[in-house]
């Protein structure tokens, strides 16, 4: 079978903490159980989740979601968002895990990258080293969501094709903004012989797209 | 019964929290305790649930003390007087000690992968790492009405269920240990969809641009053999009433004993590719009869069979050769058909919609397997033109043994192939485009010829060293020789063939295009 690889790198700084932890983790279940519901994400989607603050980690190794079970995200009380760190690891993820180029497996899908914050990399220089890094591992997509006012949007368009936007971090956006990722990636697992950049679907109505 | 149901259950509040409130526990598999039992609903702090790998309840259990005892009767005296309790059924009187109710947090099974099958989990391991062995009395589950039916082998501790649903289901494990503590440890599973019953079958517009059939069949005799094709829109597709991409076309000429076989896969992303798929098969497989009558065999004749007497390298670049004028450009004519068709519909779409939209050859992406067979007296010449991804084979069980007639296309990723309609497939040097695209052999027999798209071939072999595995093409041809009676040689053949593509293949549900000379 071959998987299609799903990488979400969520942004536990501690501006986060609160309310729209809270709203990632009710969206993080939204975002499971619609895949669940849909045959092809069901069958080659592999999820998985890394999150990063004052460092990055994987709080999921990438697992098909018929296996899935969600760890609860937690954020610390305060501290600094390295973003940088969070890339370089998951190109280390994606090295290890996806399998490529190979007479004797199944190749997987090309993966696909979201990476959500509410702020900016507070390593800077790390950040900048690893977005070219990030695009030799030929991702069908990198999505970046900027949550709530004080997100970054121009560090994040060096590193992503697609980037949104969400005014406020509260429980109802969090959730159409993982619906759409959810439709994201089944529109990833259903465009089966793709070679080309894959086109995400429109973002529903809290969901900006920056362009 | 695991549970002893004389046993008085007493609990209260506890007293240094105060906070709680007082709430009855339901009583194990619809029996009666006679007493109620009280428990507080202090819910703890909300933790992630650990999975059932790790000890149960987590490292740090029992976390949430949901009711306990009177402290001063926990001790052997409590025991001494649960014990007698015990021996004294439904007096009525609460004579035994009170039993210290501890609730643990959630703790998720493995999932359950689909529905209405019979799960099963051990948990002996899982409870060793809690409890020492001679602390256990009793371990049991609360049954709850879910509709999933849990059991519990009290003697293997392993929990069991048949789910007929999906979604999320939780069932109590209570183990009750010595100085009279009952632990309840909720067992949370989820039980993901089958699959097969969320995929839909939706028609493709019938009147949409380039509509095609959502599949596709044809028989025909070849005097001693037959050519058999079918083609089944893939469930990716059907799901979204999206038509098929692949397609294939044939040609036999009863004089020359010459069939052409023709299959192609249009890309997936590329969104007219059902046309150009359509086009090439229509196109490749007509350039080729055309060019393969009476004259090009009288011609080709002598160094066929010297080539196949001494497999010498002057008839070898002469057979290459008109083989480069028979299928190569074949396929370019296709591929020039392709960009036309390109050209044409951007027009067509400026008249119709006065909108400008700019299309190409890329819209049309298409892979082409072109496979050319000839019957002479020595044996079959078999010439293949092949680009993309897919398989093409003479196989050969007698001989156990296939041959794989070329190279299939990869990148780095799945999915990724190469295109008809690509200009590097397409090198200036005739010598390089004739080693990488042209195959041809001279057999005296074969059991059949099968051209296939990667609908069948990932499926059915995985990977592509696999494609020279004859074990994988016995394996398919023994799953095919159960649904397919090739011996009928009738149309009967073609709709067998058609049926058996629906074959069910986790995660491989792309369209399936198979064309076998036998």
């Amino acid at each position: 079978m071959r998987r299609l690889p799903v990488y979400l790198l969520i942004d536990t700084s501690g501006s986060m903490k609160g309310e729209p932890i809270e709203a990632v983790n009710a969206g993080l279940q939204t975002l499971v159980a619609s895949l669940r519901r849909d045959p092809q994400a069901l069958e080659t989607a592999c999820l998985s989740i890394i999150t990063f603050d004052k460092d990055a980690r994987v709080v999921l190794p990438l697992t098909p979601i018929e296996e899935l079970q969600l760890p609860v995200i937690a954020t610390p009380e305060s501290g600094p968002t390295m973003t940088g760190a969070a890339l370089e690891l998951v190109c280390q993820r994606v090295d290890q895990e996806v399998r490529t180029q190979s007479a004797d497996v199944k190749r997987d899908w090309k993966p696909l990258l979201f990476i959500m914050t509410d702020g900016s990399p507070n390593d800077i220089q790390k950040y900048k080293e690893m977005v070219p890094e990030c695009k030799k591992r030929h991702f069908a997509a990198i999505t970046a969501c900027a949550a709530g006012v004080s997100a970054k949007i121009d560090m994040l368009k060096d590193l992503a094709n697609n980037i949104v936007s969400l005014d406020t971090c509260d429980s109802a956006t969090f959730s159409q903004f993982f619906a759409w990722v959810s439709a994201s990636i089944s529109s990833g697992a259903q465009s089966v012989g793709a070679t080309s950049q894959l086109v995400l679907p429109p973002p529903p109505a809290d969901v900006y797209k920056v362009d | 019964m695991w549970w002893d149901k004389n046993k008085r259950e007493t609990a209260v509040g506890n007293e240094s929290s105060g906070k709680e409130k007082q709430e009855s526990v339901t009583p194990p598999q619809g029996e009666t305790s006679d007493q109620q039992v009280q428990v507080s609903d202090d819910k703890p702090s909300v933790k992630e649930p650990t999975t059932v790998e790790g000890s149960l309840g987590g490292n740090n259990a029992p976390t949430a003390i949901e009711a306990t005892v009177d402290q001063a009767d926990v001790g052997d005296k409590a025991g001494n007087a649960a014990a007698s309790a015990a021996e004294e059924p439904n007096s009525g009187v609460p004579v035994g000690p009170p039993v210290t109710l501890l609730k643990h947090p959630v703790t998720r099974l493995p999932n359950c992968k689909i529905t209405g099958i019979d799960y099963e989990h051990p948990l002996a391991a899982a409870l060793a790492s809690s409890f020492q062995p001679h602390e256990i009395k009793s371990v049991g589950i609360t049954n709850k009405a879910d509709g999933v039916n849990w059991a519990f082998n009290e003697q293997s501790h392993v929990i069991s269920c048949k789910p007929t649903a999906a979604g999320e289901f939780e069932v109590e494990l209570c183990v009750d240990v010595q100085k009279h503590e009952r632990h309840v440890f909720p067992l949370r599973l989820t039980v993901n969809p089958d699959p097969k019953t969320l995929w839909k079958n939706l028609p493709s517009p019938k009147n949409g641009v380039y509509a095609k059939p959502d599949c596709d069949k044809a028989f025909l005799s070849c005097g001693d053999l037959s050519i058999v094709a079918a083609s089944q829109r893939g469930r990716s597709h059907a799901q979204e009433a999206k038509p098929r991409d692949d397609d294939f076309a044939y040609n036999y000429d009863p004089d020359n004993a010459r069939a052409v076989l023709v299959v192609a896969d249009g890309a997936g992303y590329a969104k007219f590719s059902r046309k150009g798929s359509k086009i090439a098969v229509d196109t490749a497989c007509e350039q080729v009869a055309h060019s393969t009558g009476k004259d090009y065999w009288a011609e080709m004749e002598p160094h066929i069979r010297k080539w196949k007497e001494t497999q010498d390298s002057v008839s070898e670049k002469t057979i290459q050769k008109s083989l480069y004028t028979v299928l190569i450009h074949a396929a370019f004519e296709a591929k020039k058909k392709i960009d036309q068709e390109a050209k044409e519909h951007e027009a067509r779409y400026k008249a119709d919609y006065n909108k400008a939209e700019k299309f190409s050859a890329k819209d049309y992406a298409t892979t082409l397997i072109l496979t050319l067979a000839k019957k002479f007296d020595f044996g079959w010449f078999i010439a293949t033109y092949w680009v993309g991804d897919g398989g093409v084979g003479i196989y050969q069980p007698n001989l156990n043994k296939v041959i794989l007639h070329g190279i299939p296309d990869s990148g780095e990723y799945g999915g990724q192939t190469c295109f008809l309609t690509m200009d590097s497939v397409w090198p200036n040097d005739a010598n390089v485009l004739i080693q990488r695209r042209i195959r041809f052999d001279v057999v005296d027999s074969f059991k059949a010829i099968i051209l296939m798209t990667d609908g069948v071939t990932d499926p059915k072999f995985e990977t592509e060293n696999n494609l020279n595995s004859i074990i994988r093409w016995d394996d398919l041809w023994a799953d095919l020789a159960k649904a397919v009676p090739w011996e009928k040689r009738d149309g009967s053949v073609a709709d067998s063939l058609l049926a058996w593509m629906d074959f069910w293949s986790s995660g491989n549900h792309d369209d399936r295009t198979m064309m076998v000379l036998y």
